[in-house]
């Protein structure tokens, strides 16, 4: 038997299908794409990986299909896998693996990529997998992409990124020469457009044994049951010769399952052509894994009705089908108590989409009251598919695969044995109003109603929106865990959004993001309507990355992106990176595979360059190709130390100079910061109207240890905000030493000895998920201060006012309190 | 000392400044106010108005103050003009199966105009609407009327328009509200609109009172733009079933800003007496309550985004289509 359970399907959390495949043994494949947040929903939902060996990527590579991958494979190795292969249809998944080398690399995983170009074929003792990869373009070579150097550099990259054994010394990847090495780039454009999908044959297993048989039939117990059992003759002493027949029940099959992975509407025509002649015999059911630009249109339903109809499931997964449900159930019921007792500092999450019309009332299924939809055509689709086999693709529709005894009668209407477990109703049971009744109306607090928290709270965004914000600096803390993404906390981002007014009296907006954890897109995605979102996007102006680890950038890519969807109509809208300069070389790599274009509107400056300091450190130069090809050649293969760049010492004042002029900053500067190679704090102060008498300065710590001398006291002093980490509790303070951290108390003696106004604590550690120590620090001298929750929108002018509620804190997670305990004691248990 | 002078000094006294500004600035236009005789009777006994030498009705010899409901009926909608605001008090809309089917019109055809049956002292202006940043917001849509040429014309009328903000609102959610209730006259036999401007309340953050503000646009200031419009949708004769005298009804008040799509239509619902309450209208109180029905148990009230733009897009014809028309 083999259960195939959707794990991810489109939300504003999780934005593709992610497939699990599973046995009965427990073996585990995953199918479709890795959306960021997908380990978030392993978490979530108590998946475990532990026999998960092969993951089948689906689609064009993008980072909205992989995003989640890089974390995820940090998160596994963590956890003691040793082995993990990932397939895809051509060598490109080299390309993006091997793009992630300045920031993912484990020791211990054997971490493989597998091409399986188009007709090839993954092989187990359970499955085949058969790999079809299909071309947007016929005319276009999508399997030959990179020249032999290229594929050769590839795999040095991806071998040296997962070695088995860990290092003796300090490792920095941008110094090594096997990982700081160019990728090849000489693809063209259209040789990426191919898009990867799968058919899966489980292997028949054979009949039972029929004992009484056998003995009736003289077979002696022993060896030769083994041989029938294997599919050989025997011939016995009498010189009968029995066949595995005579003695085995008929082998059993399993339906074949088909991915199919449609990215966007120039697929179509070419997934028709191969797909007409395509033999259904057998075939149990059809996902189909639709992008966002694909038209849900008669043409579509055409296609899948080349499938035909019988007993074929059709599960097709596209934004406009699946529910926009809410995927981290812990992090909304955490994020409706901190309304309740704040209501003005967090937003409902929002669970509004819109349904494609045309497919609902093709297929006749029901649609939620006031939902709205989109028509993609006059005329209603008519087709000759029964509705009842066509499923919106969403979490909690398990298709169950049973073996069954094929019948000689071809004609006969063969039953596949599969079946399908809906429980998708349970998740879409969920209200407001349910949530509110069971986890929040029983804690009393003063003055809660539902009307209040919940009801008149509906569709309002509490960020930005009185005309006395528009005023003020405000901070959404997007993220505000650290290391990994859990139940309660995503991983770091804040968002800092400073008006400025300009000599007609009239605002605009300056946001900008530090640091951008996995994910960071889906949280503002469920917090903000499109609309708002969109306004976001638009005030975007800057990220800033502290550090390479990738719990604080691996959600930048899509901001980026979502960045460019928004400002690509205005010319002049840049966005400038303050960053380490390897995450530059990412983000070109990055976008050269994605949209070069983008590439144009990123005005990136180094964080080295902004160092308060007389000395800026030079970065390695990148092997290029050319020399690596000598060096693979020459015969002493010792590794040579990497040159430097002598230029890359020289601060870029001209572009510094522009990005003051552009976002009216006064100062911009950082400091080393006491936690890995290329780590920084900041300090920026922002003018905040035009007269330039006034400014707000604002101070980021990044992840470090406490910093007196470089941050407190000379570029952060006197901050108006202080943004630290903290990650650890007080007694943990060896813990902190040793990863380099701080804990709660170091980090507000840093903002002590700041001198600062405000400050907001954050970057908090997943072992307390909730609540971080709140009692019991040393005194805070800053005149407010807060501790940072995902989702919270703090007025700056308000800042102190989540102090009233501090004693109210405990009592709200006391139930989340009792489910760690018994986690925890779960865990100890086995 | 010129008009400027004294209006300075005017403004200065502060809440109310507009309308002085108006009547300094139109009474010199050529309207004779109408005169008007009315007598209204009082409940005090008549010797101690006697004696008292008192009546107020006297006034009205000078002319009758209104105020006035400009009622106009245009064939697809009657429209109820509100001097003060320079905006609708509401308008009334009639659609059928019948009216929608017919196309003898042509947007193209139609253009703005100012509503010269209002004196011009109280009317809404072109160059009001000139540079607000707001959208002539029809109430009575131009695609509620395509059965004649005129009727459409009719509804660029400035008295059937309110300001309101287009992108994201008037060219969007809107607009597919206002599809929403022409789609109606697919199940229903008659389907009558009652659509109007709201001025509503805000909790002021900084002292929890509650405050009615509002912009005017002009200059001088002349146009309310309203917070809220509100749709009051009455449906008779359904299609499908017994036809009886039972009507459907629904009631949505909707912020005058960008709302997004994916935003349900029945966040927007309220009960009619809660829209009377809003509107000091009276609404539907001469029919049985037990003949009313809620038209959203009846049909899903939800907004539909018609998006036809990419429907040749393969990859034979990649040259994308135009997208829908978006209205001004």
């Amino acid at each position: 038997m083999f259960n195939l359970i959707p794990v991810t399907h489109p939300t504003a959390d999780t934005k593709h299908p992610l497939l699990l495949l599973q046995s009965d043994q427990g073996e585990k494949y995953f199918f479709g794409k890795i959306p960021e947040g997908s380990q978030r929903v392993l978490t979530e939902n108590k998946v475990k990986i532990s026999k998960l060996e092969n993951i089948f990527i689906t689609g064009e590579l993008d980072w909205s299909s992989v995003g989640g991958l890089p974390g995820m494979i940090l998160t596994i190795a963590d956890q003691g896998k040793s082995t993990l292969s990932l397939n895809y249809g051509n060598k490109l998944i080299d390309y993006v693996v091997s793009t992630w080398r300045y920031f993912v690399f484990r020791f211990g995983i054997d971490l493989k990529t597998k091409v399986l170009t188009n007709g090839m074929s993954f092989k187990d003792k359970l499955l085949s997998v058969n790999s079809i990869v299909i071309s947007a373009q016929d005319d276009v070579d999508t399997s030959n992409i990179f020249s032999k150097t290229g594929i050769s550099a590839l795999n040095s990259i991806i071998s040296n990124m997962f070695p088995k054994l860990s290092p003796t010394t300090r490792y920095d990847p941008s110094s090594d020469p096997h990982l700081n090495l160019e990728l090849p780039r000489d693809f063209q454009r259209p040789q990426l457009k191919s898009s990867t999908s799968y058919e899966i044959n489980f292997n028949p297993i054979r009949g039972k044994f029929k004992l009484d048989e056998a003995v009736r039939l003289g077979v002696p117990k022993g060896p030769l049951f083994a041989k029938l059992t294997k599919g050989e003759s025997i011939t016995l002493e009498n010189g009968n010769i029995v066949t595995p027949e005579d003695v085995l029940e008929k082998e059993r099959q399993f339906a074949k399952v088909l991915i199919l992975d449609i990215p966007s509407d120039i697929y179509l025509d070419a997934f028709t052509k191969r797909f007409e002649a395509y033999d259904c015999n057998n075939l149990g059911a059809v996902y189909y894994f639709l992008g966002s630009d694909v038209n849900i249109n008669s043409d579509l339903i055409k296609f899948m009705e080349l499938f035909g109809n019988g007993q074929v499931q059709h599960f097709v997964s596209h934004p406009n089908l699946s529910p926009n449900t809410l995927v981290f159930l812990g992090a909304t019921l955490t994020t409706l108590k901190l309304k309740a007792l704040q209501v003005g500092n967090y937003n409902i999450p929002r669970i509004d989409n819109i349904l494609s019309k045309d497919f609902y009332d093709c297929f006749r299924k029901s649609v939620p009251d006031g939902v709205s939809m989109i028509q993609a055509q006059e005329d209603p689709i008519a087709s000759s598919l029964k509705s009842e086999n066509v499923h919106v693709y969403s979490q909690n529709k398990t298709y169950v695969v049973d073996p069954y005894t094929k019948t000689n009668d071809e004609a006969a209407n063969q039953s596949l044995n599969c079946q399908l477990q809906d429980d998708s109703q349970k998740k879409l049971n969920f209200s407001f109003q349910n949530a509110f009744n069971k986890h929040i109306k029983n804690l009393n607090f003063p003055s809660v109603t539902y009307e209040n928290v919940i009801e008149s709270e509906l569709n309002v965004n509490n960020f930005n929106n009185t005309r006395e914000k528009q005023r003020h600096v405000e901070v959404i803390t997007l993220g505000t865990g650290s290391a990994l993404p859990s139940k309660y906390r995503n991983v770091l981002s804040t968002l800092l959004k400073i008006p400025y007014i300009d000599s007609n009296n009239k605002v605009t907006n300056r946001c900008i993001l530090f640091d951008a954890g996995e994910n960071t897109v889906g949280t503002i995605n469920r917090m903000f309507s499109q609309q708002d979102v969109a306004t976001i996007f638009k005030d975007l102006k800057m990220i800033y990355l502290s550090h390479l680890h990738a719990d604080h950038h691996l959600g930048i890519i899509s901001i980026m992106n979502d960045w460019y969807k928004y400002n690509k109509d205005f010319p002049d809208s840049v966005l400038y990176i303050v960053t380490p300069w390897q995450y530059n070389k990412f983000v070109n790599e990055w976008m050269t595979l994605e949209d070069p274009e983008l590439i144009s509107r990123i005005k990136y400056i180094s964080a080295e360059h902004l160092v308060n300091d007389s000395f800026v450190r030079m970065e390695t130069k990148t092997i290029s190709l050319d020399e690596f090809t000598k060096l693979t050649e020459s015969p002493s293969k010792k590794r040579r130390k990497l040159e430097l760049d002598k230029t890359s010492s020289y601060r870029n004042v001209t572009l510094i100079r522009q990005m003051y002029k552009d976002l009216n900053i006064a100062n911009f500067q950082t400091c080393r910061a006491k936690h890995c190679d290329w780590a920084y704090s900041n300090s920026i102060s922002f003018f905040t109207d035009s007269t330039c008498n006034k400014s707000f300065k604002v101070s980021y710590s990044g992840d470090t240890r406490p910093n007196i001398e470089k941050f407190s006291k000379e570029i952060g002093y006197r901050s108006d905000l202080l943004i630290h980490e903290a990650t650890l509790d007080n007694e943990l303070v060896e813990d902190a030493i040793k990863k380099k951290h701080c804990t709660i108390n170091e980090a507000i003696n840093v903002a002590n000895e700041m001198e600062v106004e405000k400050l907001i604590l954050t970057h908090f550690s997943q072992r307390y998920p909730k609540l971080p120590q709140m009692d019991n620090n040393i005194t805070v001298k800053a005149k407010e201060y807060c501790f940072a929750f995902d989702g919270m929108i703090v007025d700056f002018e308000k800042l102190g006012e989540q102090q009233n509620v501090f004693p109210l804190l405990n009592q709200a997670f006391a139930e989340e309190k009792e489910e760690e305990k018994k986690n925890t004691d779960e865990e100890t248990s086995i | 000392m010129g008009s400027r002078g004294l209006l300075t000094g005017l403004l200065g006294l502060g809440t109310g400044s507009g309308l002085t500004f108006y009547l300094l600035t139109k009474l010199s236009s050529k309207q004779t106010p109408e005169l008007n005789t009315a007598t209204v009777v009082s409940n005090i006994k008549g010797e101690h108005l006697v004696s008292a030498k008192i009546n107020p009705n006297g006034f009205f010899k000078y002319g009758f103050p209104g105020p006035k409901h400009d009622l106009q009926n245009r064939g697809e909608f009657i429209s109820c003009y509100d001097r003060q605001t320079r905006n609708p008090y509401w308008v009334l809309e009639h659609m059928t199966p019948e009216s929608l089917s017919m196309r003898n019109a042509d947007r193209k055809n139609s253009y703005f105009k100012e509503d010269e049956a209002i004196p011009d002292t109280f009317r809404a202006m072109l160059k009001d609407y000139f540079r607000s940043g707001y959208d002539r917001g029809h109430l009575a849509a131009a695609a509620d009327a395509k059965f004649s040429q005129e009727a459409m014309d009719n509804t660029f009328y400035l008295t059937n328009m309110c300001p309101q903000v287009g992108q994201g609102f008037n060219r969007d959610y809107w607009a597919h509200l206002e599809f929403f209730c022409r789609d109606l006259t697919k199940k229903y036999g008659s389907v009558r609109v009652l659509t109007g401007p709201l001025y509503l309340p805000k909790k002021d953050p900084t002292d929890g009172k509650y405050r009615v503000s509002y912009e005017v646009v002009g200059n001088p200031p002349n146009i309310a733009v309203p917070t809220h419009f509100f749709k009051l949708i009455v449906t008779e004769k359904p299609l499908i079933g017994s036809n009886t005298d039972t009507i459907s009804v629904a009631a949505f008040v909707l912020p005058n800003e960008p709302i997004s799509n994916e935003t349900k239509l029945t966040d927007f619902e309220i009960p009619v007496d809660a829209l009377e309450r809003s509107t000091g209208l009276e609404l539907l109180r001469a029919y049985p309550t037990n003949k009313k029905k809620a038209l959203c148990k009846e049909v899903n009230c939800q907004i539909v985004v018609r998006d036809f733009s990419k429907k040749a897009f393969k990859s034979g014809n990649k040259q994308m289509l135009p997208t829908t028309a978006t209205k001004k």
